[in-house]
């Protein structure tokens, strides 16, 4: 797997169908939730993920590429963008990617 | 349009200066041209300028930068070493003039670039900045969005430029389809920006299957700014000089991070560090991880044994900056190794040159442009990965290309031509002729890109063939293509999205028979790293000359054939026209 929406969590907002560098989302045709039309094509740039403040939106690596199963979102808090990487059994880190260090990453 | 399945209308628009491509070089180019008072400007994107092209994941550096105690001079030496002697020494100290000022602009607009407790700029090196560039494509959308004299248009696919009629064409303007409503646009202009970055996808891809857009360079970015411009009859340069990137593998995550920000070397199985041994340009590094791996002595890994917790933790945060499935891997190594009991596995990751690309911004390949960055096309400029002479570019080079093009644009005389009407309405015809009603081949688009790319990794020298090529390959190639190109040219589209990436198929094989040219009319090995030419297997001090390329025909190519080139060989420095290598008065063996 690559790219995945998850529809449960989904509200349909339309944020990651259009930033996709590649228009490899589209929504449904009920409008309601967002759907991979070209998994395949994804390049895993995870600008959706960026988008999605519900966490629907989520990549993962496959098999091939070294995947064991562990499902990566992005959240924002107070301005902050954070990746959320969760393993196959439930546990999960969570890293802020600005230190806030001027100096550093 | 009633060639296509879906009810399209067809819009004439005109506008004083068009912009194709929304990516860093056409973001910057449309803020620069607004400043200077440009009040009629029109950029168009294919995906949506908030997070398009190369700067899709952002960027953790900014590897073009002029550092203290240096001067512009020395990059532009640098980068000509680097290129093995093969770019415009003019190019490239206009481009490195203009970095810091290029640095200055992103920090303007709010990019966090690293520094010391006294303020000053934190460095990887005299020419690389650190910066946290997650957001870096935003901040540059932002700067165009709403700006005064600026509209924006998204999810528009421009297929083809116009020209006035012969026999001195200039640009007129292009042609495009909304991918959202299947119209097309027809835009007038008599001032045109290329801005559509390098190709990827002529190649077979590292890996196949659910990795094949796994990519190094966006999969998006097809050279359809490239292809526009062969079938308008442009010049192109040193298309021979295809990119090969030393990349983490499976994620293809650039190594720069980890070489020089954790200090990491490349070493063999048996933890030797081999670097010394084939020397240190772009294309002997990769040289030397496939030699060495040749010698049976892979895997390559790139490591940084001595790195502690902390500077895991940062690479963790500067990967996720530009490459987010970088640390999503380790994470997930890290999880396992814990998981078992084992240490966690030191910093690094294994390396591999990737697929060949053509980038611009790398390498010299692209449109042979002047100083000022105008094509060979009067009115038509590049900027960026698509214009080439000026490796090295980056993200700092490709704005400072963008500003010089900008300024050029705006002292430039804004009345348009007549276009050739009867040349803007073949190339309508050929590229709708995919919506037409009719029998449905036998084959579709993915295959044909599978076997367009096979081709190319087997006989144009692709990873498959060891990056090596012969005279003989070249012809097979050529002529697979040329095949591949008729039979894409009947693949049939039932939406506009379907449509374009029918498109940009056919823009790869258009760029694959010029390209496949170009090696064949460089007769040496200049860049082992990039590839070999088993016929000439040695590098020719006569030939430290340049490659150029003119497609005989304009207009569409009729049934996928893109036809004859004309092969002109130039100057480095005075950009004169040269005898042909071998013939008489000519240089090489
Ligand atoms: C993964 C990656 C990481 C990088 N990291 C760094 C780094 O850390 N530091 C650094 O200095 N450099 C880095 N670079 C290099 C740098 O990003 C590029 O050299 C530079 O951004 C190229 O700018 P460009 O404008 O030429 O191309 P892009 O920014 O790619 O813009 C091209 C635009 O044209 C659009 N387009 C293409 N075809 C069409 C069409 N037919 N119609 C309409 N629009 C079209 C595309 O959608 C895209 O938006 C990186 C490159 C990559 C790929
Ligand atoms: S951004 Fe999130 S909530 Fe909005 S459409 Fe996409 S997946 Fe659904
Ligand atoms: S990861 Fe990037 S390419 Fe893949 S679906 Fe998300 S935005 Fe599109």
């Amino acid at each position: 797997m690559s790219v995945a929406i998850d529809p449960r969590l989904c509200q349909g907002c339309g944020g990651c169908v259009e930033v996709c560098p590649g228009g490899i989302l589209g929504l449904s045709p009920d409008g309601k939730s967002a759907v991979a039309l070209y998994p395949n094509d994804c390049w895993g740039c995870a600008a959706c993920l960026k988008e999605c403040s519900r966490g629907a939106a989520s990549l993962s690596l496959s098999p091939a590429m070294g995947g064991r199963g562990a499902k990566m979102t992005a959240f924002w808090e107070g301005g902050e963008l954070f990746f959320k990487v969760e393993f196959l059994g439930g546990d999960s880190v969570s890293v802020k990617v600005d230190s806030g260090d001027p100096e550093d990453y | 349009m009633s060639q296509l399945p879906w009810p399209a209308r067809v819009a004439d628009i005109k506008t004083g200066v068009l912009i194709i491509g929304g990516g860093t070089a056409g973001c910057a180019a449309a803020r620069r041209l607004a400043e200077l008072g440009e009040r009629d400007i029109l950029v168009l994107e294919k995906a949506s300028v908030k997070r398009s092209g190369c700067l899709s994941a952002g960027v953790n550096a900014l590897n073009a930068w002029v550092g203290p105690g240096a001067s512009p001079r020395d990059y532009a030496d640098y980068a000509l070493n680097d290129a093995h002697g093969i770019g415009d020494a003019r190019l490239l100290l206009s481009m490195s003039e203009g970095l810091n000022g290029a640095v200055e602009f992103l920090a303007s607009l709010g990019l966090k670039i690293h520094r010391d407790s006294k303020g000053a700029y934190l460095s990887r090196s005299w020419r690389n900045l650190k910066v946290n560039g997650e957001n870096v494509k935003p901040l540059l959308a932002g700067a165009i969005r709403g700006f005064p004299g600026l509209k924006v248009r998204e999810r528009v696919h421009v297929f083809a430029l116009t020209l006035s009629r012969g026999p001195d064409r200039r640009i007129a303007g292009a042609l495009a389809m909304d991918l959202l409503s299947g119209d097309i646009l027809k835009i007038r202009a008599p001032k045109v920006l290329l801005a559509t970055g390098g190709a990827a996808g002529i190649y077979a891809p590292n890996a196949p299957g659910s990795m094949s857009h796994r990519l190094w360079y966006p999969p998006f970015n097809v050279g359809g700014g490239y292809a526009m411009g062969i079938r308008a009859g442009a010049e192109m340069t040193s298309l021979e000089m295809r990119f090969v990137a030393l990349r983490c593998q499976d994620t293809q995550a650039p190594t720069g991070t980890l070489a020089l920000g954790g200090g990491a070397r490349q070493l063999n199985a048996l933890g030797e560090d081999f670097a010394e041994k084939y020397g240190n340009t772009t294309s002997q590094r990769v040289l030397a991880n496939r030699r060495e791996r040749e010698r049976g002595l892979g895997p390559i890994r790139l490591e940084a044994p001595e790195a502690g917790e902390g500077e895991r933790e940062r690479a963790l945060r500067a990967y996720f900056n530009m490459a987010p499935q970088q640390p999503l891997k380790w994470l997930e190594e890290e999880r396992l190794a814990l998981g078992r009991g084992e240490r966690i596995p030191p910093l690094g990751a294994e390396v591999e040159g990737s697929e060949p690309f053509l980038v611009g911004g790398h390498a010299s390949c692209g449109f042979y442009v002047d100083p000022r960055r105008e094509t060979s096309l009067p009115g038509l400029y590049a900027a960026g990965d698509v214009a080439g002479g000026c490796p090295q570019k980056y993200v700092t080079g490709a704005i400072s290309e963008a500003f010089i093009a900008a300024t050029a644009i705006a002292s430039s005389a804004a009345e348009g031509p007549e276009e050739d009407g009867e040349l803007a309405r073949e190339y309508l015809e050929a590229a709708l002729s995919g919506g037409a009603p009719g029998a449905r081949p036998s084959w579709d688009r993915a295959e044909l890109e599978e076997a367009a790319q096979r081709a190319m990794d087997l006989y144009a020298g692709g990873r498959g063939a060891g990056y090596r090529y012969s005279q003989k390959g070249l012809a097979t190639a050529l002529s697979r293509i040329a095949e591949i190109a008729g039979m894409a040219a009947s693949l049939k589209a039932v939406s506009p999205k379907e449509l374009s990436l029918a498109w940009e198929l056919r823009e790869r094989l258009t760029v694959a028979q010029a390209l496949v040219g170009h090696l064949r009319e460089r007769r040496e090995t200049r860049w082992p790293g990039f590839g070999e030419y088993g016929d000439f297997p040695l590098e020719d001090p006569g030939l430290a000359l340049f490659v150029n390329s003119r497609r005989l025909a304009v207009g569409p190519e009729k049934d996928g054939k893109t036809g004859e080139f004309e092969f002109i060989f130039r100057d480095l420095e005075s950009g004169e026209r040269l005898p042909a290598p071998g013939t008489e008065g000519g240089a090489g063996r």
